[in-house]
């Protein structure tokens, strides 16, 4: 990748997080090596969104991981404010996890059904800030900043008698506890109901501005990412394939497999579309990811020997826009006469 | 044309400890031949437990407390009551007639056996074929889905989940049957994945002639897929119209709320509102429309109204209706800003 390509999110803040050529193979057995990220390269900024889009199995829920400290890089560094970052031991990664948190998708899940939701934040608050404050009324303010209120009320709640969006708000809570620089998002709104989503998006929003927190925001759904993020990475087999200013990268997409991603998200405007009108025929079983060359050849409608053999590095378009893709004249003509 | 189905006052509740939970209230909907009739709600809303309700396959503590659900298909002589059929009838006219396909198919198949004796089950459970016939039967289902015959003989977690989608589908059509429900069939599944098979299904439908009722959480997909689109809330219809008026005239804030709360792709970047508060409580159902506490045009008459479908003023089509008292006691100016 290009040295001097420029993050859309660089504006918002200063740098929190930095990933550089980051990768991470899982061992199948039988000598077989899954590549679940390869080479990717981010950078989190403080008041900033950045959103990683792809699809399941495309490596972005392993890249939080990675982020959070979970999972051990196979290649590359993780830069915390300026600082390699090193959790090798249980004190180092205790005191990691105060400045990155994670928030997962299933509010269901990441809750535990016989504590009380004081109960969950009293404990984040103990681990983090120590043992001389006021833990309940750190509870009560952690509460009111996911608007939880009023928040006295919540405490002796358990997670059954709150709803999907409570649930999710009482785990954002629990994150803040920590004070973290960066916060991890992986699909944070994908269980709940259509019309809530918007408003728990708002509140990370809000809250990345107000706390200046550096997000990273993880999701399929590419038209939420548009209206969320500053920066947006496409990501498919492990590998980040295009990346710009989130508006750019929807409006205008470049790499094939972001074209494809736009085209086939519903198109509320589309009224009596391709789909209706029966002519958006089935294509056959789309294929996995290609083990050679460019992973998307086995889909992409370009793909010819070149993409078959040699996988493509991110090519830089724009000053904040780059894709991996070696027929970009063709996908792409109005951007690719930019690169030279 | 007369309507395939049509559901009337149809009402179900769960027996609970706490309290009857009205999951769904006095609904009436139709479905013509052919036509794809979209269910739009939030989870809880009971669109699942009205199309199950119409089958008859829920059991307690669910229980049908009124409605009749009449069917005229093509192979019985008159209009039929679902609601009074004996378990004899019932047993022909599920899956041959009206046939599901269930939500998460990506657990619904059997882990441990292959595709083909899956496929087989059915096709033995509703049609008289000898053993041979029922062996091409299953390849040629398959197909219909565009899945290559070699699958048979494979398991669940050999295919991929958009594949155990279309397994899913073909197995609802096993019988050619005139309505198939479809309840959140491409929820877990990639946008790509969804769109192929959301095309496959549409493609299918012109072909073998089929109507769907199609169970959704996403209105935005059920736009562009849909004849026509009802809007579910709290065990309630709140307003049914063609894709065209729910998008373009939406009648029932709600409905004009949910249009408001996905973020679209296209077009210049809009506000979105989304829509603050939760659905009540169905143990104890607010009188009058249950989306009041969450609606911004509240009225106090609101809390009193019967809750029934009317003909939205202003509109040609007669259609179009809605339970908003609002929009028939004011002119259509105010409603469309």
């Amino acid at each position: 990748m290009s040295e001097d390509l420029r993050s859309a999110a660089a504006d918002r803040g200063p740098l929190a997080m930095e990933a550089t050529g980051l990768g991470k193979d899982f061992k199948l057995g039988r000598g077989a090596i899954l590549h679940a990220v390869r080479d990717v390269s981010l950078g989190l900024y403080r008041g900033a969104v950045v959103s990683l889009v792809g699809e399941s199995g495309s490596g972005k829920s392993t890249v939080a991981r990675l982020l959070a400290g979970q999972e051990r890089p196979t290649t590359g560094t993780i830069t915390l404010d300026g600082t390699p970052i090193d959790v090798r031991t249980n004190r180092a990664f205790r005191h990691y996890k105060g400045s990155v948190q994670l928030v997962f998708q299933d509010p269901f899940a990441s809750l535990n059904p016989v504590h009380t939701v004081g109960h969950h934040l009293a404990r984040a608050v103990r681990l983090h800030q120590g043992r001389g404050v006021n833990v309940r009324e750190h509870v009560i303010g952690l509460l009111e900043q996911v608007r939880l209120t009023p928040a006295a009320q919540f405490l002796p709640k358990y997670p059954h008698e709150l709803s999907g969006g409570q649930r999710q708000r009482v785990s954002f809570a629990r994150a803040l506890a920590a004070r973290p620089a960066v916060l991890l998002a992986d699909e944070p709104v994908s269980m709940l109901d259509v019309s809530i989503r918007l408003e728990m998006l708002n509140l990370l929003d809000d809250l990345c501005k107000r706390l200046a927190l550096a997000l990273l925001y993880i999701t399929h759904d590419i038209a939420s990412a548009r209206y969320f993020a500053d920066e947006v990475l496409v990501m498919y087999a492990g590998q980040i394939v295009e990346r710009g200013p989130a508006e750019e990268v929807t409006q205008q997409p470049a790499h094939p497999y972001t074209q494809l991603l736009v085209a086939s998200a519903p198109d509320p405007d589309n009224l009596g579309s391709t789909l209706r009108a029966g002519n958006g025929a089935a294509r056959p079983g789309a294929g996995g990811p290609a083990a050679e060359g460019c992973p998307f050849s086995t889909r992409c409608p370009l793909a010819d020997d070149k993409c078959r053999v040699e996988n493509p590095a991110l090519q830089q378009l724009t000053p904040m826009r780059a894709a991996a893709c070696w027929r970009l004249s063709i996908a792409a003509p109005a951007l690719a006469g930019d690169s030279r | 044309m007369s309507p395939v189905l049509e559901i009337s006052d149809l009402s179900v509740v769960y027996r609970t400890e706490s309290g009857d939970v009205r999951a769904v209230q006095r609904v009436d909907l139709s479905f013509e031949p052919g036509e794809v009739v979209g269910l739009a709600g939030e989870s809880g809303s009971g669109k699942s437990t009205l199309a199950y309700g119409a089958c008859r396959l829920l059991r307690p503590p669910a229980l049908v407390t009124s409605g009749s659900v009449l069917y005229r298909g093509k192979r019985s002589a008159g209009p039929v009551d679902i609601m009074r059929m004996n378990a004899h009838d019932l047993h022909k006219l599920r899956w041959r007639d009206i046939s599901i396909v269930f939500q998460s198919a990506m657990n619904a198949l059997n882990p441990v056996l292959r595709v083909r004796d899956q496929l087989l089950d059915v096709i033995h459970a509703h049609l008289r074929l000898p053993r041979d016939e029922a062996a091409e039967k299953a390849a040629t289902l398959l197909d219909l889905v565009g899945i290559p015959r070699s699958r048979l003989r494979s398991y669940p977690h050999e295919l991929s989940g958009g594949m155990r989608q279309r397994v899913m589908i073909a197995m609802a059509l096993a019988a050619d049957p005139e309505i198939v429900i479809m309840d959140e069939p491409t929820t877990a599944l990639d946008v790509v994945v969804q769109r192929d098979i959301l095309a496959q299904i549409v493609e299918l439908k012109q072909t073998l002639g089929f109507a769907i009722l199609f169970i959704t959480h996403d209105l935005s997909l059920l736009l562009e897929l849909a004849d026509r689109i009802a809007i579910m809330y709290a065990g309630q219809l709140l307003e049914i119209g063609t894709a065209e008026e729910i998008k373009r005239e939406p009648a029932h804030p709600y409905t004009r709320g949910l249009l408001n709360s996905f973020p679209s792709l296209r077009g210049p970047r809009r506000e979105l509102a989304g829509i603050p508060g939760s659905p009540p409580d169905l143990r104890y159902p607010p009188p009058g429309c249950p989306f009041v506490p969450r609606c911004g045009f509240a009225i106090p008459a609101c809390t009193e109204v019967d809750m029934t479908l009317a003909r939205v003023p202003g509109v040609p089509d007669a259609r179009h209706v809605t339970a908003c008292p609002i929009v028939s006691l004011s002119s259509t100016e105010e409603v469309a800003s």
